[in-house]
Parts: structure tokens; C-alpha cells; sequence
């Protein structure tokens, strides 16, 4: 084989990686988490304040366009469904490569849950994987996130996990090169939404926030219980594997000095996650952080539970993300962060406020109607 | 690792084997092999089944050697085709033998005789048997080198791209080239690659469609009639033939970025203008190796001298050579279709219904061509050749019947259901789209069917690949670029998926 054939060959291949990666960008499954994580990448550099970092209880809860709206503090959410809370690390390492945020905030929801659970739908670890562009870091992701086919096995055989499907693995191979999972969507091909994230950067307008205006409230003796429960004082410790997490995560924090907010948004918990959050409380504290759970403030916030929810106690609607951001914007300001109203650079995110404005106005309308006319979400 | 040449972990080790393959010395690239071929066999299934191919190399090298060293060949020659058959038979066959008795004292309301066993069976015990047995009984004859060195016949013998599915390698001709040295070319890395891709097309772009339709039909046998159980037998046929065509091409390719060329199984099968000939273009290697060492041989006994004697003097001549060779044939295809499986719609539908098409043939060749003379119809004329081509393929569309179906017995169903209604209007209607396939993959199936058979075709005159290598640079990149992304796009692959494995592999 000559020089010139060698390099024929090289070239050939490269334009086949390249082309199938920018393939892969566009194939994978469209909706609101791919339009999260790729709206994040499309940000420009340095020009994000706050990343908060979670899973579902992020992103219907608090809007960044309104946070800069009122503050002129620019925020985005890197979250995506059942995050695990072994996404968190990898995900601020992914926000480092091109933003350097002066607060991270964590929603802590996730780490009350058993980590064996998780695997039950592996789509939700395919949410942070399958949205990361390719790197280096994307594969210690991958490791992390994605047990290898003898541990999942072990895993199963666990008496914790006999009511999991079993099929639900999906080899690491195809979280590596995700064309194995997304070249099915083929036919998405045809979508021109689709071929915008040809480079995975394509503009999110709310900045990650996703709208949501039905309802779907929850029963008065569910509200009261639950009351009940966010008095509680006890101490339930979380599952062993999510407080390694933890504190591998506060030492990091500490190691890198990176300044950290940990919040747990309002919800109907269940029965030991309210005495979860007292366990982690000082632990989080003791290491210089502030820890702040919404559950312990229904009153302060004016939550609704027959109105702000949209799925029964979940995840808010709109009218329920304004009352949160509005706590949250409370939160932030005791950071000093800086406000880039009127700033070059900032232009989408002065247009993303505008079209919360009005995007919201719509919502809370429909909101009202729906809870008036007792219109709710299917269960 | 799985055995699937098509699997993602096979590509990763073919990968690395031909890395290693070009850095090393030429002088041990065959020790790469013969190591690839090792490891191949212990992460491919049940590692210490491994111990068959080894014993049975060790067989056939030593019993190769006493043959061309020893006075008394006959004897080594008995025992090690003893061996190396006896234990195919053992493992495959035994329980062929167990049901079929079974089977007919059960028509007399008795109780099985015979008892069942399950043996784990090495992989491709059926092709690397026959490719070493072929050796032995060469060196018998005396027309291929005998080969000295045990390790090098263990890496012709157990070399892992046909391990699974053939084509079955003969050492006369294909032998020598594992030891010589081979330089990293260009047009062997290219040419393979891009053999490897077309195999890749027809395996699970093609083959997986056309499967759909057939497997809705054949594993609900009672549920449809008429055109459908037509339609779902060609697409069956056009499955078995993208299935294991696409499999040599992978292996072939494979081969040919090793440098090595083994040989070609299949030409354009379904375009024989009569059985003969279709078995000269599906499965060419085993219909060499079965003329070659089971019917030449078989006829050279002193039974069928004998017998041919006998014939001649009670048939004439002509005939009475013709009715031995019939009865040979019979032998033969009831081989043929034994090999296949050890089950009755193997030996009918791959085995005896070839050899009657045959006999019939030949028997008919006479009678219709006068006929044809003289109704002033040039036997030769193209479209008395396309009839002939139709003919051939719903000949052997027949087989597949019996091949395909679940059971002898659906088999019978299958063909009864098929004249039993005429419904060719429903096939333009949308009952087509509850077999399995929906209109957009059912076009796909369309498109891609066409494309392979159309690429066939213009194969007959001379290598697509040369002809493709032959255009401009940008022109031939846009063509593989174009069949790469087709075949990643529209091939059925990936988690949720679990592809079939080769058809032939279990024979």
C-alpha cells in the first residue's frame, strides 16, 4: 500500500466518522431533553451564571427566563428525566468545557432513590448519555451511568430488582455509539427540526424550560397528609450507594472550588423522603453549602397542590414554576450573582424573556379555565 | 463475544486480528490466524466445544500423514472417514434416527423405542468436517500436497470466517495460500471491505424483511391461503438467498482483506434454467464436494459396477447407465438433504424432491424438446429460457416449503392452503400490510430486493466491484458512501432487536 492509498483510506474513513456522528446528532429522538442539552451547547461561551443540575424536577419548575427577566441572571438547566445522581459530577465537567458558571445548583430529589431502581427503564440513563456531544468525558459518562453486562446481571439477581424487566439492558456498546439505538429513527430524517442539530447546537428559545398548562391536583386528605409530612423532624439515612454519590460529590465541589446551592423542589413525596432530606441536610451543610427544601415552605411559597401540579403532585405547571422560580430567584440573590440585562451577548436570552411573558400569560389562562371547569390531566 | 459474523463484537475482533495480522511477520501471519481462529471458538459460544475441531484437525492430519506414509492407505482411510463422520453422526444425526423410528412404531399406537439425546454441538461441525475430510480422502487420491505440520493444518481447518456457514474449502486449492506470506494491498483491504458491506446489505436490509413476511405466514401455517402463502414462499426464498449469499459475502470479504480467496457458493441461483443448474449456483461448494466425494466415489463401488452391468443388460446401454446414475443420485440428494438436518423436511425438501426434479428432467429432456420442434418452438429461444428460469424457481420455491415450515406436517398444510383459494385480488389490497410490514418498510423491502438483484445480475458478466473501481474517485466514494448510510440507516440492528443468525449456521 502506497503513501497515496494510505492516505485515500484515512480520508474515506474520516469523512465516515464525521458524517455518521452529525448522522447520529440528528437521529436521536427528538423532544424536550434533546432540545435542553443541545440548547446548551449552543450557548455562548462563558456567558452562563447559574447551571442546575437534576432531574424532571428542574425543568417544568424553574424558569430561567424568567429568572432573567427579574435579575438579569442567566441560568440553564442541564436536566433530564430520572437523572441519576451519578450524572451530576460528569455533567458539571461538561459544563466547564465551554461555560464557567459561578453557582451550580443541585435538585436532590434523586438522591432518595435506590440506585438498582433507576435501571428500571434505561431510556432515563440514554437522557444524559444520548444528549452529551462525543468527548472523552461523554465516555467516562457512559462508564459511570452504564453498568457492564456482568454487573447488571448481579444487579438483577438482587432481591431489590426481581420485579425489573429484565430486557431493559441495553449493552454499553450502544450508549458509546448510539447509531446502534437511533438509526431506527431514520425516519425523523424528514424532519427540517431534526437536521438543526446537525452539530448538536441548536438555540433553545426558553433557555430549558418547558412549559406546562394542564392540571392535575392532588386529593384533600393527600394535601394534608402530606402537610404532615413535610413537619416531620426524623432522620431516615438515604440509600448507601446515593450518599457515596453525595459525598463524592461535596468533596469535589470542595476540591475545585466550585460554589454550590442543593434545593429540593415541592412535591408529594412519599413516605421516608422528607426524613431522606433531614439525613442530608447537615451533611450537606457541614461542608459549607446551602441546603434549602422548598417541602419545609409550602406556606412561604403559596404552593397549591390543586392547582400548580400538573401530574398529581409531581412536577408543576406553570403556575406553579413562577412560584418556585420566584423562590429560587429569592435564593439566588443572596450570590452576588451579576446581572447582564442590556449586555451584548445576552440578546436570546432578553428574547426568551419576552417569550415566557407571553407564553406563560397563556398558560396561566388555560390553567385557570382548566381548574375552574375541573378539566384535569389524565393519570 | 457471539458467533454472528454480523454482531458489533466480531467486527471489533476482526478488527484487531487484521492489525495484528499486518504488523506481525509475514513469515507467522498464519499463526495470527490460526490464534484468531482459537480465540474465535472460545468466545463464540461454548468454549470447550472447542476440543471437536481440535481432535477432529488431529485426526485428519494424522490420519492424512499414515495414509501417504503407510502401505496399508485403505485402512487409515476407513478409520479416520469413521471417525470424523462417526462423530457428526453421533452429534447431529442420532436423534433423526431415534425420531424417525419413534415416529413410525407411533402409527402403530406404540410406545417410542428409541430414546432422544441432547448433545452440545461445536460450531460448524458440518463445515469444518468436510472441508478436513475432503483433505484426507485427497491425499488418498493422491492429488493434494500432504501437509506436515499439524498447526498448520489446524489453521486451514479451523479457519474462523467459514467456520460457521461455509463455503466448505478444499486444501488442493485453497490450502497452500494460508502459509504464504501476504503483503498489506490496498485493493484487498478496499475489495473486502466493501464485500463485507454488501453482505452486510443483503443480511439485514434484505433478508430481515423479506423474513417478516415469511415467518407471519409460516408460524401461523393455517391462517392463510392462496397468494399469501405464495407471496410469504418467495419472500422466504429471497430470505435464504440474502441470508446465506450475504453471509459468503462476508465471509469471502473477510478472506479477501486476509489476502485469502476462498471459494465463490452462490451465482445468481435463481436465474437456473432447470434444477441442475440451480445447484450449481446455491451452495456450489457442497454440490462440489458431495459430487466429488460421496457420488463419483459411490459409483466406482463394486455395487454400482455391478449394478450398472446389470442395468445395461436389461435397459440398453444408455438406459441402463442412466437408471444407475438415477439410483446413485437418490443416494446422493438423500445426503444432501440429510446434511441439511436430521429431520424428514430436510431430506424431502432440500434432499429427494431435488433428486426427483432431477430425474424428471433428464427423463422429460427427450419427449418435450420434440414436442417443442414440433410446434415450430426453438427450444433455444430467450423467452422458452425466462420460461424455463420461472420454471426453476417455483421448482424450488417447493423445497423451501418443506425447508421453511415448522414441521413436515405444516409443510403439507402450507402447500394444500396454497391452491386452496385464489386470491391474487387481496395481494393489491391492505391485507398485505398485516404480515408483518407495514407500507413504508414493505417499499424498502421492494426497493432493496431490486437493487440486490438487479447488482446480481450485472455481476454474471464480470465484478461489479471492478467495474464500480474503475469510475472516478468522487463517483465510486458517492456509491459506497450511498450503500454504507443505507445499509447503517434502514438495516435492522441495535438494542430491541435481536437479529436471527444465520440459517445455515445450524446445519
Amino acid at each position: 500500500m502506497n503513501k497515496k492509498e494510505i492516505l485515500r483510506l484515512i480520508l474515506f474513513n474520516l469523512i465516515f466518522i464525521v458524517s455518521l456522528t452529525l448522522l447520529t446528532y440528528v437521529l436521536r429522538t427528538n423532544g424536550d431533553i434533546k432540545d435542553i442539552f443541545s440548547g446548551f451547547y449552543a450557548e455562548k461561551d462563558d456567558t452562563i451564571d447559574v447551571v442546575m443540575i437534576g432531574s424532571s424536577p428542574v425543568y417544568p419548575f424553574y424558569s430561567s427566563p424568567m429568572i432573567f427577566d427579574e435579575t438579569g441572571i442567566s441560568m440553564y438547566p442541564l436536566s433530564s428525566n430520572v437523572q441519576r445522581p451519578k450524572a451530576m459530577i460528569p455533567l458539571m465537567e461538561e459544563t466547564l468545557k465551554t461555560q464557567k458558571p459561578k453557582l451550580f445548583v443541585f435538585e436532590t430529589r434523586m438522591f432518595t432513590f435506590e440506585e438498582g431502581r433507576m435501571y428500571e427503564n434505561m431510556a432515563f440513563a440514554r437522557g444524559v448519555t444520548d444528549n452529551l456531544k462525543y468527548s472523552l468525558n461523554r465516555i467516562k459518562t457512559i462508564n459511570r451511568l452504564i453498568p457492564s453486562k456482568s454487573e447488571m446481571e448481579e444487579r438483577m439477581s438482587d432481591p431489590l430488582n426481581q420485579d425489573q424487566p429484565k430486557d431493559s439492558y441495553e449493552e454499553r456498546y450502544t450508549y458509546y455509539f448510539d447509531i446502534f439505538k437511533y438509526h431506527s429513527n431514520w425516519k425523523t430524517l424528514a424532519l427540517p427540526s431534526q437536521w438543526k442539530d446537525i452539530v448538536y447546537e441548536k438555540s433553545n428559545p426558553r433557555k430549558g424550560f418547558v412549559i406546562r398548562d394542564e392540571v392535575g391536583p392532588l386529593e384533600d386528605d393527600e394535601i394534608e397528609d402530606l402537610y404532615l409530612k413535610s413537619k416531620s423532624e426524623e432522620v431516615v439515612p438515604i440509600p448507601k450507594e446515593q450518599e457515596e454519590r453525595l459525598y463524592e460529590l461535596l468533596d469535589y465541589l470542595k476540591a475545585n472550588s466550585i460554589n454550590a446551592l442543593f434545593i429540593v423542589s415541592p412535591y408529594h413525596m412519599t413516605d421516608d423522603q422528607m426524613e431522606m432530606f433531614n439525613y442530608i441536610k447537615p451533611i450537606i451543610e457541614g461542608y459549607g453549602f446551602r441546603f434549602d427544601n422548598m417541602n419545609e415552605e409550602y406556606d412561604e411559597l403559596s404552593v397549591d397542590f390543586k392547582s400548580d401540579y400538573y401530574d398529581y403532585g409531581g412536577h408543576v405547571n406553570t403556575k406553579g414554576a413562577i412560584k418556585c422560580t420566584n423562590h429560587l430567584i429569592s435564593l439566588l440573590k443572596e450570590y452576588n450573582l451579576p446581572s447582564h440585562k442590556g449586555e451584548s451577548g445576552y440578546e436570546s436570552f432578553e428574547d426568551a424573556a419576552l417569550l415566557f411573558r407571553q407564553e406563560s400569560k397563556e398558560a396561566l389562562e388555560k390553567i385557570e379555565y382548566e381548574v375552574k371547569n375541573g378539566i384535569y390531566a389524565e393519570k | 463475544m457471539g458467533a454472528t459474523v454480523t454482531s458489533f463484537y466480531f467486527l471489533c475482533f476482526l478488527a484487531g486480528l487484521l492489525l495484528l495480522y499486518y504488523i506481525v511477520p509475514k513469515s507467522i501471519q498464519w499463526v495470527v490466524l490460526m490464534a484468531g481462529s482459537i480465540a474465535y471458538y472460545l468466545l463464540s459460544g461454548n468454549g470447550i466445544l472447542i476440543i471437536y475441531p481440535l481432535l477432529g484437525s488431529f485426526v485428519a492430519f494424522f490420519g492424512a500423514y499414515m495414509i501417504s506414509k503407510d502401505d496399508k492407505p485403505k485402512v487409515y482411510l476407513f478409520l479416520t472417514v469413521a471417525l470424523l463422520i462417526g462423530t457428526l453422526f453421533v452429534l447431529k444425526y442420532v436423534n433423526f434416527i431415534s425420531n424417525t423410528v419413534n415416529g413410525i412404531v407411533g402409527w402403530f399406537n406404540v410406545e417410542p423405542v428409541l430414546p432422544t439425546t441432547s448433545f452440545l454441538i461445536p460450531l460448524g461441525i458440518s463445515f469444518y468436517t468436510f472441508t478436513i475430510l475432503g483433505y484426507v480422502i485427497d491425499v488418498y487420491n493422491k492429488i493434494t500436497p500432504v501437509q506436515s505440520n499439524y498447526f498448520k493444518f489446524l489453521t486451514f481447518g479451523m479457519y474462523f470466517a467459514p467456520v460457521l456457514s461455509g463455503p466448505i474449502m478444499k486444501y488442493r486449492e485453497d490450502g497452500e495460500q494460508f502459509f504464504k506470506p501476504h503483503k498489506l494491498e490496498y485493493r484487498n483491504i478496499t475489495f473486502g471491505a466493501q464485500r463485507v458491506l454488501w453482505g452486510f446489505f443483503k443480511t439485514i436490509v434484505v433478508s430481515e424483511r423479506t423474513k417478516l413476511i415469511a415467518d407471519t405466514v409460516y408460524n401461523n401455517p393455517t391462517e392463510y391461503q392462496g397468494v399469501f402463502v405464495f407471496l410469504a414462499t418467495f419472500c422466504y426464498a429471497f430470505t435464504l438467498y440474502s441470508n446465506f449469499s450475504g453471509c459468503m459475502d462476508i465471509v469471502l470479504g473477510i478472506s479477501e482483506m486476509f489476502a485469502l480467496k476462498l471459494p465463490e457458493n452462490f451465482s445468481t441461483p435463481f436465474l437456473a434454467k432447470n434444477i441442475s443448474d440451480y445447484w450449481r449456483r446455491w451452495h456450489i461448494t457442497l454440490g462440489v464436494w458431495m459430487k466429488e466425494y460421496v457420488f463419483y466415489p459411490l459409483l466406482r463401488t463394486g455395487f454400482f459396477t455391478s449394478l450398472q452391468k446389470k442395468m445395461k443388460d436389461r435397459f440398453g446401454k444408455k438406459k441402463g447407465k442412466q437408471y444407475t446414475t438415477f439410483f446413485a443420485m437418490f443416494i446422493l440428494w438423500f445426503t444432501v438433504g440429510v446434511w441439511h438436518g436430521g429431520d424428514w423436511k430436510y431430506v424431502v425438501g432440500s434432499g429427494l424432491l431435488h433428486w426427483f426434479y432431477i430425474v424428471m428432467g433428464e427423463l422429460t429432456l427427450e419427449p418435450v424438446t420434440k414436442i417443442l420442434t414440433k410446434v415450430h418452438i426453438d427450444p433455444k429461444a430467450r423467452w422458452v429460457d425466462a420460461l424455463r428460469v420461472i420454471r426453476t424457481f417455483l421448482l424450488a420455491c417447493l423445497g423451501f416449503v418443506f425447508f421453511r415450515a415448522n414441521s413436515f406436517n405444516d409443510a403439507l398444510i402450507l402447500i394444500k392452503n396454497a391452491f386452496s383459494s385464489f386470491n391474487v385480488s387481496r395481494l393489491f389490497s391492505v391485507d398485505i400490510f398485516n404480515m408483518g410490514i407495514d407500507p413504508i418498510e414493505f417499499t424498502i423491502m421492494l426497493v432493496s430486493l431490486a437493487l440486490m438483484i438487479f447488482i446480481s445480475v450485472m455481476g454474471q458478466n464480470g465484478s461489479v466491484r471492478d467495474k464500480i473501481s474503475k469510475k472516478k474517485l468522487p463517483v465510486r466514494w458517492i456509491i459506497w458512501y450511498a450503500l454504507l448510510f443505507y445499509t447503517i440507516l434502514l438495516g435492522y440492528y441495535g438494542p430491541g432487536f435481536s437479529a436471527s443468525e444465520f440459517i445455515y449456521q445450524g446445519f
